[in-house]
This record gives structure tokens, sequence and C-alpha cells, in this order.
């Protein structure tokens, strides 16, 4: 959150992506099964390579169920590297 | 005569002053009045600080959905940590506060995101200020205005009536999703 707020996300900072299926009923859409969850972990020395953040996803529910490789993990960076003047972040906290 | 007229005019000049005395103290009790009236004892506090709450679902409500008119757009359901212990056990203790947030929405190449905030309702649970409804208070906010209150006393037993459904549920119809 403080990285948020200041644009620079400190060591530490952890943001996740819930990716969701929806069902529909009577023009209202819900929140269905849990589809795969995106991690994003800062810690500049470890990743160095990556603008310092981790990346990871984990299929469905599952927490040890890893989807990426090392090269789908560079798949990630590529796309996150236009954001650098954001660190690397695309989402911001909508208030 | 001269002095006939001085002290008329002072007598007119006490009675003008008691006239606007009088005015003024009226308005002072009026304005005091008003002031309890538009937020009595039992107002549902505005939820500082919600968006940082625990995010319990969501769930867009569209045009097909005959509830598109008043609450159609994004919602998102947030709960303080009271609350949490509610959806947890069934029961939600005093001081549970759940928001519902909803937000208008935009569409881009098939992707929806969020808009400005419609309005935010609000339910928090005191037993003893909210007895008659269940235990809990009803409101709800404009927009992003922490003081403009949408939800009279008659709405309030209007969420109710409908929140009263789900009486096994301690009045919330929302599930925590995990």
């Amino acid at each position: 959150m403080e990285g948020y707020r200041t644009g620079r996300f400190p060591d530490g900072s952890v943001l996740v992506f819930e990716l969701l299926e929806t069902r529909e009923s009577g023009g209202v859409t819900t929140e269905g099964a849990r589809r795969r969850v995106g991690v994003m972990v800062k810690e500049s020395k470890r990743y160095s390579e990556t603008g310092g953040w981790g990346f990871e996803s984990f299929q469905g529910d599952s927490q040890t169920e890893r989807r990426l490789t090392a090269e789908t993990r560079i798949a990630c960076f590529t796309c996150h590297a236009q954001q650098k003047d954001r660190d690397f972040v695309f989402s911001e906290f909508r208030k | 005569m001269e002095i006939h007229g001085n002290d008329r005019r002072l007598i007119s000049l006490v009675r003008c002053r008691r006239v606007i005395f009088l005015a003024l103290a009226a308005t002072c009790i009026m304005t005091w009045s008003l002031s309890l009236s538009a937020k009595p004892e039992n107002a549902v506090p505005y939820p500082e600080g919600y968006r940082l709450w625990a995010h319990v679902m969501s769930a867009l409500v569209g045009p097909q959905s005959p509830a598109f008119e008043s609450s159609g757009g994004i919602h998102h359901i947030y709960a303080n940590e009271k609350a949490m212990e509610g959806y947890r056990i069934g029961r939600f203790p005093d001081g549970s506060v759940i928001v519902a947030d909803f937000l208008e929405t935009r569409e881009n190449a098939g992707v929806t995101t969020e808009g400005p905030r419609r309005r935010i309702d609000v339910m928090v649970k005191n037993s003893k200020l909210y007895a008659e409804t269940g235990g809990w208070g009803f409101e709800s906010f404009r927009g992003d205005s922490q003081t403009d209150r949408m939800a009279s006393a008659e709405a309030a037993t209007k969420c109710f009536a409908c929140h009263a459904k789900q009486k096994e549920r301690d009045s919330v119809f929302s599930a925590f999703r995990k």
C-alpha cells in the first residue's frame, strides 16, 4: 500500500491478482471458481534482473501448483517493464 | 416635548433590540433542533477507511437486472474485523460494519473497469441502538460524500424489511468468498 502511495514499492511488497470465473443469473454477474492467483513479490536483490519483482502464478485454489516457467516469468516482466516509471506496476489504488 | 421624543426613541430602540434578540434566539433553537433531526444519536457513522478492510465479495449488476436502475454497476463488499468474525460464526457482534461500494462501470474493448462511485450502503451492528431492525443500523452515502445521507428513517426500515429474510444469517445477504 505504501508503494501505491509513494510510487516506489519497498522490499516485502506483495501484490496479488485474483482471476475468477463468472456466473450469470438474471442480469447479475457473480463470482465463480478461482482460475488462478498471480503474485508479484518485491525483493530488489533476489529479483534484480526483473525490476526487483518476483513473478508467480498459482493454479485455481492450489498453493503448490505453480504455473510459471523461467521463460514465462520473463514474459511477465517484458510486459510489466512498460510501467518502469511506476515501479513496474499496472494497477492503481482506487479510492 | 424634546425629552419626551428622546424617551420614545429609547423605548423603540429597546423594543427593537428585544425583537432582534428573540429572533436570534429563535434561529439558534431552530438550527439546533434541525441539526438534531439531521443527525440523531442513532445516526450510522461514515465508515472511515473501509477501503482497507477485508474484501468480502464482488458482483456486477447489468442492464438485464431489475435492480439496474437503482444499483447497476460493480458492487464490492467490505467488512471490518468484527464483521469478519460474523461471517465466520454466523452471528455478527456489536461493532460489526459492512460496506457495499457501488461503482459505475466503463467499458473498453471488452474490459469493464470501475467508474465513479454511485453510493455506499452501510450496515452497523448495535443491538441496543437498533433493536427494532435486527440490531442493524442502515445508511447510504451518496457518491464520495461522507455527509450526504440517502436513507431516511423510513428507508432504513425498508432496508430491514428485505434483510429480515436472512434472519438465520443475522440479516446479512453476502457470504465471504474464500
